[in-house]
């Protein structure tokens, strides 16, 4: 089976006058890195808890990594796929970060051995296993957003959904966070992103989905999407700087999208 | 810097919170102008909440620590948090509003009309019998604003009014931040880390990093320090990066220091300086 993520038709909402989502036909195969963008209340957070059962739609069907979320729980489906929370203060809620980790493989009904190796693992892959003892309250938001990180890489899903994982961090702690996103991908996986950071869409996805009003109105590479203005005002986003600049002097599309790409175009064009 | 006429000093300003070894504000001297506006950048951690608490005075009058130095300021101030919801009290926007006015004993007539000034101020007329939980994020930062500004403060503080917003919410509240600078002259301090915004916006930067100011120069000085910037982990805007790039390649022979504070204005630089090098040709 080539895709990992399915969506058919599918539809949502709490009441009918109000459709959140209309019709979504998606398909995101194993390994891919995709952003999904879109205004507020363009139901982008709505899309994202669908793919692992956190929602499940009220017409269509859902299938992840071949099963149908409606027939069965989020707990089942936490292997294939796990969703971390906007704000991290909404999932955390230990006294201490190693047993903020220990929760979800606890609820997976490991032993306790294999627990203790999944909390190393994942506190290591997120640098904070010198942390293990302090509590989650008393750090910084980005590193409570890396514990809800590592919260979910406890339970080795296969795909991670991340909900606006850099919104509130200094640039350090986008940077950091980031590469630890590109990371897991790196290691094998599939990510989705609900972001508002052109930039971060610009330097670490393949492919971009955006949508307005409960709809995709674009499905396709960070050029192809920045090139089309129409969607971004529609999405209520900006390019990105160097994209902008470039398509201001009057450079051929595509357009580079970051700094580095943008150097070596001009370098190039000389 | 002898500024006479400063709506607020910060003299030899330090500050250490109840409990804590950590010296979280070292030897402050800041002087605030009529009508300027400076951001503060720094990460996060690195003091520029307690700086705007100290400009308020909330620091030392609401909080245990250890205070020295000295704050002047005969204006109202009025500040801003990061997420506005934490800061709502009221169940409409009106009476959001209201509160700080009544907790000063105006009478009701001048509450109403100062309610009607500030929304229509912050772009929210109309908006007075809404609940503030209903509203978008930047609607509910210009309401935020609107609570601080119904005060008729000569200085407006602001925490990271953007961080929790989207682009579009973001925009709105610059957008209203720069109005209140033209319009009113307002002064404003604003701490965010949204520098792209920032370069666009104010005519003074300050750095701060564990307690002390590293730097505190006008906007455009200031990102030309754009080497120092980055390695204090402060995101230096991708235009100023790639003119200091032009520059030092040679691609152009502009001033290293007189970096574009956006795209518009790095626009102008290369097509200015693409037209030289046709004229010499």
């Amino acid at each position: 089976m080539s895709e990992f993520i399915r969506f058919e038709d599918v539809h949502f909402h709490y009441t009918e006058e109000k459709p959140i989502l209309k019709g979504i036909d998606l398909q995101i195969a194993p390994g891919e890195f995709v952003a999904l963008i879109g205004g507020n209340g363009s139901g982008k957070t709505t899309l994202a808890k669908h793919c692992n059962g956190l929602y499940r739609p009220t017409a269509g069907t859902v299938l992840i990594d071949g099963i149908d979320t409606k027939k069965t729980d989020v707990a089942s489906l936490t292997p294939s796929v796990a969703y971390c929370y906007q704000n991290p203060d909404h999932q955390i809620f230990h006294s201490t970060i190693e047993e903020e980790i220990a929760f979800g493989p606890k609820n997976l009904g490991l032993t306790a051995s294999e627990i203790e190796e999944r909390v190393k693992e994942a506190l290591q892959a997120v640098d904070l296993w010198e942390l293990r003892k302090e509590e989650p309250f008393f750090v910084g938001k980005g590193t409570r957003q890396k514990i809800a990180v590592a919260s979910i890489l406890a339970m080795r899903p296969k795909g991670i959904v991340l909900d606006e994982p850099t919104t509130g961090l200094d640039h350090r702690g986008v940077q950091e966070m980031m590469r630890l996103i590109a990371g897991l991908h790196g290691e094998g996986h599939t990510i989705l992103v609900v972001t508002h950071d052109m930039q971060l869409v610009a330097e670490y996805a393949s492919r971009v989905i955006v949508m307005a009003q409960g709809e995709i109105v674009c499905d396709g590479t960070p050029q192809e999407v920045f090139a089309r203005q129409d969607l971004l005002e529609l999405a209520q986003v900006e390019a990105p700087a160097a994209a902008r600049f470039a398509a201001s002097i009057g450079l051929a599309a595509p357009f580079p999208l970051t700094l580095a790409a943008l150097k070596e175009r001009l370098a190039a064009d000389e | 810097m002898v500024g006479r006429e400063a709506l607020l000093t910060l003299a030899d300003v330090s500050w250490r919170y109840e409990g804590s070894s950590y010296q979280a504000l070292n030897h402050i001297q800041l002087q605030l102008q009529p009508g300027e506006v400076t951001g503060l950048v720094g990460l996060s951690g690195a003091g520029k909440t307690t700086l705007l608490l100290t400009m308020a005075n909330l620091i030392p009058a609401n909080y245990g620590g250890d205070f020295s130095g000295k704050r002047t300021a005969a204006e109202e101030i009025g500040i801003v948090f990061q997420d506005p919801e934490t800061q709502f009290i009221g169940l409409t926007v009106e009476e959001e509003i209201a509160f700080s006015l009544e907790a000063r004993g105006m009478d009701d007539d001048e509450i109403e009309s100062r309610i009607e000034e500030v929304l229509e101020l912050v772009g929210l007329d109309g908006f007075a019998e809404r609940s503030p939980l209903e509203l978008s994020g930047g609607e509910k930062q210009r309401v935020a604003i609107a609570s601080a500004l119904a005060t008729r403060p000569k200085i407006l503080l602001l925490d990271e009014p953007t961080s929790e917003l989207d682009p579009k919410g973001t925009r709105e509240v610059f957008a209203l931040l720069k109005r209140l600078k033209q319009d009113s002259e307002m002064t404003i301090v604003v701490a965010s880390h949204a520098t792209e915004e920032l370069a666009q916006f104010c005519d003074r930067m300050l750095l701060i990093s564990e307690g002390t100011i590293l730097y505190d120069l006008p906007t455009r000085a200031f990102f030309a320090q754009a080497g120092e910037l980055s390695a204090h982990g402060i995101h230096v805007p991708d235009m100023i990066l790639l003119y200091q790039w032009l520059c030092r390649t040679g691609r152009i022979r502009g001033n290293v220091a007189d970096v574009p504070l956006s795209v518009e204005e790095m626009e102008q630089a290369y097509r200015l300086i693409a037209l030289q090098v046709e004229v010499e040709r």
